[in-house]
């Protein structure tokens, strides 16, 4: 992912971009948890909200990939269908990863 | 209430439509609040509706950008919140969702908001957006103001500055239902400028004009600002609604306006004016509540006592309890 592209489309400075992706991970590594917790328990409503603001931030920072996985989640979860729910939050944990790596370079 | 403090304080070129945020999830509210504040808008946010209805309500925010799922209270029960809320003036609502099929966007809409946007937004469409609202508010700014400047029109003398008979006509009944809820005393003084006439026909109307307003300040600036207020009863008479005094501390007033009046000098071109005016008082010390008393009656009682002044060769002031209701006690 291109950081200063990202930040020109949101109309902000790189250094403020690299603020809001820190909050990000930081939040959202506390939400991933809670995710992964009400996945295990089947509290289908609970993964559907928690899955539902994460699509937001990560729409609003433009990170497609996770945009879309946490997209993915939030069907499961209104089919009640959360076998590959696990799967897919460790796709997002991997791609959480990767932005730590690449903002802090 | 969370203010940026990467941002610096732009004071004075801060826009002058400050934004209320209602966004639940953090990262999404602190872009937002780069986004704005970087475009000079003042911004406060709420982490969900109740809380932005509270801030809401402890100071009015023209404009809102509210997120549609929150806990606690979502963003269309805020919209409607805020609707039902009487406002010192117009509130541009913003939608914010990623829902994006038709029928949200509608109930959004029906909700109360002004426009929708769904997420991710982009900033400049935001700010465009934003614009737009400033433009529907600058509107109903103008159109409010307008709306006022007629309402003071339509109650005003344009000549002297004192209210005219529509605006006696509504306000009258409005102190006679008080004072006899409360059983408050009430007067009224009738004064009228003596051989006002012959100002008119010596020095012309425009001066007689001059006189008027001259004469109307005096009086304007003797009662009592909030309480008392003045009518320009016909051409040259003025009735002045006392209300909280009974007759005798209104004819005391008029004792105090006559000799004002009578002291005064007026100027024009290079001629001293003086003149004097006759009144007459009356009121109640106390209405009794099942009394059916008409506006006219009262003014009636003024109008004689002022014919009684003028009788007596002018610049005097007559007064009396109103005889039909008479307080027992005078």
């Amino acid at each position: 992912m291109n950081i200063k592209e990202s930040a020109e489309n949101l109309g902000l400075e790189e250094e403020e971009y690299l603020e809001l992706l820190e909050l990000f991970i930081d939040t959202g590594t506390t939400d991933l948890a809670d995710l992964q917790s009400a996945v295990e328990k089947k509290r289908t409503e609970e993964v559907a909200c928690a899955a539902h603001s994460m699509k937001g931030a990560a729409a609003n920072l433009g990170l497609t990939s996770i945009f879309r996985i946490a997209k993915q989640i939030e069907e499961m979860a209104h089919k009640d269908m959360l076998d590959d729910a696990l799967g897919a939050i460790r796709s997002i944990k991997n791609e959480m990863d990767l932005i730590t790596n690449i903002s802090k370079r | 209430m969370e203010k940026n403090p990467s941002e610096p304080d732009r004071g004075d070129k801060t826009h002058p439509y400050p934004i209320l945020v209602a966004e639940d999830d953090l990262v999404t509210r602190k872009l937002l609040e780069k986004i704005l504040t970087k475009a000079g808008y003042e911004v406060v946010s709420a982490e969900n509706g109740g809380k932005a209805l509270a801030l809401f309500e402890s100071r009015f925010f023209p404009m809102v950008l509210t997120d549609w799922i929150m806990p606690e209270m979502n963003g269309p029960e805020l919209c409607r919140a805020i609707r039902k809320r009487v406002t010192p003036g117009y509130v541009f609502i913003v939608l914010l969702s990623v829902k994006d099929s038709k029928y949200d966007t509608i109930a959004g809409l029906e909700s109360g908001a002004d426009d929708y946007l769904t997420k991710p937004f982009n900033h400049c469409e935001l700010i465009a957006r934003l614009k737009t609202g400033i433009r529907i508010l600058e509107l109903e700014g103008s159109l409010r103001k307008a709306n006022e400047e007629i309402r003071t029109l339509s109650i005003t003398d344009p000549l002297t500055g004192c209210y005219n008979r529509t605006y006696l006509n509504e306000r009258m009944l409005m102190e006679l239902n008080r004072a006899k809820r409360y059983r408050h005393p009430l007067s009224m003084i009738l004064c009228d400028i003596d051989h006002f006439k012959k100002i008119n026909d010596t020095y012309g109307h425009q001066a007689g004009d001059h006189v008027l307003k001259e004469f109307a300040g005096l009086l304007l600036r003797s009662i009592r600002n909030t309480v008392d207020w003045i009518v320009r009863y016909g051409g040259e008479e003025f009735l002045i609604i006392l209300p909280e005094s009974d007759w005798i501390g209104a004819s005391n007033l008029a004792e105090r306006l006559r000799r004002i009046v009578s002291e005064k000098v007026i100027h024009i071109e290079k001629t001293e004016i003086r003149l004097t005016a006759s009144f007459g008082v009356t009121g109640f010390h106390s209405i009794p509540r099942d009394a059916e008393i008409p506006m006219d009656a009262i003014i009636n009682q003024a109008d004689r006592h002022l014919y009684l002044a003028k009788q007596c060769g002018r610049n005097i002031v007559k007064s009396g309890a109103p005889e039909e209701w008479a307080d027992s006690k005078r």
